[in-house]
């Protein structure tokens, strides 16, 4: 079992979400970026739906048995006992008494932890995941001083991911795509949209992300019957800043809906840091669901291998270098610089 | 019977049937019996995420990866041009629900401010609320709320200038021509007239949801 000490800003565990449940008003909840889950539970040797924990802004546990786990998210690199140092997108060995802490990170949002073999804990309504906005999951939600157990039967092989997808596909600054829905899609609204720069603001949930910038003042008719919302929903409420709806949000809404973020970005716009920038550009039904299609095979074909970690001590910094099977080096990370030098993947 | 409707996208992986443009009863009622229809015919489909109603649409969540839109579109198509020639024949019956609540003093602190503002007693705007029959045109917003139609208009009343912090669970309330119940503690804007001790939502029931779509609700004192 884990003890935890700080739960940030939210933890929670999360699976791929709650489907069916709409009718009832539950939202489909589930993991905001969908792909470091499932590669979160690929480097425990878990199946792919294992719950995770999903950490928003800061966490730290100690690991009262030994366990093998792995950590996914933004490219950092964290402690376990203030001294060994690891690198996300990796699985780690924890022995008794370890303790691992995952810091606020300036560059991504959401991190997972899996622990192979996965955690002890019961689904409501058909799923493991966390609903924010109502009482129905609370066990779900994970607060300080919790002691979480987990199945023991874990897998002893340690491995890292290639990151080339992630920086290629999620953390990256590139424009935002949008899906405008047929009454917005309008060259004189998407010249003002598109040309806007927006902000992150630290209004961010999993009910959804508050952007801020230059007021849209475009729709006068604000009298929206409400109806259907879904993740990625791009709303426009009367205050002319845009919101993005994620996967706790109300199942329906009255605001103006301007579109949809497609699945190929879900993951990107919830990694974006609170207070980078950001710009829309707009996609067809059919090439985002080619992307998404295309971006999931890349998925399937990261290349992932077993790794050994040696940590050395040179002139009082400590020094982390990740090593193959056939002893070459994949990275070196140094916990004062943090920085990582380019994996190498054969 | 001869309705028309329309089949939009929403992002890349909802699709919406679109009966109507307003809040109607005869749309509504289009809508659910449709969509019992649909559910039957392609719940079971792998490609099926969910599928709920509005007031005026039918929206069906997909899995992209395994099926597109315009296919989707097409198989529903035919489904619905089929079962809207049929009809009359498939008209299913309304459930009534009977929610008993406890109006004023503590339970509904703002029936007093409402009584004073509209000159009308709190007993009249009791028995108002009492007698009319809500019907329940969808379920949203947070678990188990029912959107309700058919308040009485001489009981129409303004939302609170500054929503409460929290409004207790069971509550009852008005805002402008909507009643409705909060399933659970939530800040709201609503003016709080009474309160019910039925349970809206509780995970441990098939249907979680005490009330469903397309039932008549009567709210009963208590």
């Amino acid at each position: 079992m884990i003890e935890i000490l700080n739960s940030g800003l939210l933890s929670s565990f999360q699976d791929k979400g709650r489907y069916g449940k709409k009718k009832f008003g539950v939202s489909r909840s589930g993991s905001l970026d969908s792909f470091s889950f499932e590669l979160a539970n690929k480097l425990t040797s878990n199946s792919y739906n294992e719950p995770c924990i999903e950490i928003l802004g800061g966490f730290s546990c100690v690991f009262m048995e030994e366990a093998v786990i792995s950590i996914t998210g933004p490219m950092e690199i964290f402690s376990v006992n203030d001294n060994f140092i690891y690198q996300t997108n990796s699985s780690i060995k924890m022995n008794y008494g370890d303790k691992l802490d995952i810091p606020f990170s300036n560059k991504g949002n959401i991190f997972y932890l899996s622990v192979s073999g996965g955690f002890r804990i019961h689904k409501v309504l058909n799923s493991y995941s966390y609903h924010q906005p109502s009482d129905i999951t609370n066990e779900l939600k994970i607060s300080n001083g919790d002691i979480i157990k987990f199945n023991k039967n874990f897998q002893n092989d340690l491995f890292i991911s290639d990151n080339t997808f992630f920086k290629k596909r999620i953390f990256n600054d590139e424009t935002i795509r949008i899906i405008y829905n047929k009454d917005t899609n309008v060259k004189k609204f998407k010249s003002i949209f598109e040309q806007t720069e927006f902000r992150i603001s630290n209004q961010i949930s999993r009910q959804g992300i508050r952007l801020t910038g230059e007021p849209i003042d475009f729709f006068k008719d604000q009298n929206e019957i409400s109806s259907e919302v879904s993740t990625g929903t791009v709303q426009l409420p009367p205050d002319g800043m845009p919101i993005i709806l994620l996967n706790d949000s109300q199942t329906t809404g009255g605001y103006k809906k301007i579109g949809s973020i497609p699945r190929f970005q879900l993951s990107k716009i919830c990694q974006r840091p609170i207070s980078s920038t950001v710009k829309f550009s707009g996609i067809s039904l059919s090439e985002s669901i080619s992307e998404f299609r295309k971006m999931y095979s890349e998925f399937n074909n990261i290349n992932i291998q077993n790794y050994s970690n040696r940590v050395l001590e040179i002139n009082g910094r400590l020094i982390s270098v990740l090593i193959s099977k056939n002893n070459s080096i994949i990275s070196i990370a140094d916990n004062q610089q943090f920085e990582i030098t380019e994996e190498k993947f054969e | 019977m001869k309705k028309d409707f329309v089949i939009n996208f929403h992002g890349d992986s909802t699709l919406v049937i679109k009966l109507g443009e307003y809040i109607d009863i005869k749309t509504n009622e289009i809508v659910h019996n449709l969509i019992e229809n649909l559910e039957k015919d392609i719940i079971y489909q792998d490609y099926i995420e969910d599928i709920y109603p509005t007031y005026n649409n039918i929206v069906i969540d997909y899995d992209n990866l395994l099926i597109d839109f315009e296919t989707l579109k097409i198989n529903i198509s035919k489904n619905i041009v089929n079962y809207l020639k049929n009809y009359d024949n498939n008209l299913s019956e309304e459930k009534t629900i009977e929610i008993p609540v406890k109006y004023g003093g503590e339970n509904g602190p703002d029936l007093k401010n409402m009584s004073d503002k509209l000159k009308i007693s709190e007993e009249k705007i009791i028995e108002i609320h009492t007698e009319s029959i809500y019907k329940i045109f969808m379920i949203g917003f947070m678990p188990g709320f029912p959107y309700l139609g058919g308040l009485d208009k001489r009981i129409s009343f303004p939302r609170l200038s500054t929503p409460r912090t929290t409004v207790l669970q069971g509550s009852v309330g008005i805002a402008g021509m909507q009643t409705g119940i909060y399933p659970f503690a939530s800040p709201g804007g609503w003016n709080i007239i009474g309160r019910t001790h039925k349970k809206l939502f509780n995970t441990e029931n098939d249907p979680p949801a005490l009330l469903s779509s397309f039932s008549i609700l009567k709210f009963i004192r208590e």
